[in-house]
């Protein structure tokens, strides 16, 4: 089993966890929703919602 | 000098770290994914909305029968907006609210509620196609 120092292993874990945390923060920007999109949507659900309401009388 | 990483002590704090991390991964892509999820169902709800008004328009159908669809379509597109609401609401680096999976059982029972109703109307296969896709986005299949 080969051995690490110290030294080592935490520059290889900061390595390791600044990388994650990219790599997790470009996914979420890829991935996910914008407050905007979302907020666009309400807009339009609740305008056809008032619009089926007015249909069923 | 040089130190060796002997100890059986540290084990323990790097798994807690690495659990930790995983669990913070796997929050960020559920929110992610539950937000992109709320986005699509409202599209298609929205889709949903307009193919029924179409499929009307066709005469396929009376103008009960469209009430009928038309006030299931109603609630399904009310239980959407909550949904899109909850997961809009829902705060960065938190667990998932109860609020958003009490709003995405009432989405799925709402949608599940169309679909029964559609099952019988001629030239449903768009509605139904579209219904299939929200409970998917949703979560509920």
């Amino acid at each position: 089993m080969q051995y690490l120092t110290m030294a080592e292993y935490l520059i290889s874990l900061v390595g390791t966890i600044v990388g994650l945390i990219a790599k997790l923060k470009g996914q979420a920007a890829a991935a996910g929703a914008t407050d905007a999109e979302l907020d666009a949507l309400d807009v339009r659900l609740t305008a056809a919602i008032a619009a089926r309401e007015a249909d069923q009388g | 000098m040089r130190h060796r990483l002997r100890s059986r002590s540290f084990v323990a704090p790097f798994i807690a770290l690495v659990v930790a991390l995983a669990f913070l991964a796997c929050a960020g892509s559920i929110r992610d994914n539950v937000r992109k999820g709320a986005l699509l169902a409202g599209e298609t709800v929205l889709t949903i909305d307009q193919e029924e008004s179409a499929l009307y328009a066709t005469g396929a159908y009376g103008v009960e029968k469209h009430k009928e669809i038309g006030g299931t379509i109603l609630t399904a597109m009310r239980a959407v907006q909550v949904y899109v609401r909850a997961a809009r609401a829902w705060p960065e680096n938190m667990v998932m609210p109860d609020t958003v999976i009490e709003a995405m059982l009432t989405a799925v029972r709402a949608i599940t509620a169309v679909e029964h109703i559609i099952e019988g109307v001629p030239g449903n296969a768009k509605l139904l196609a579209a219904l299939h896709k929200i409970k998917a986005q949703i979560g509920g299949e």
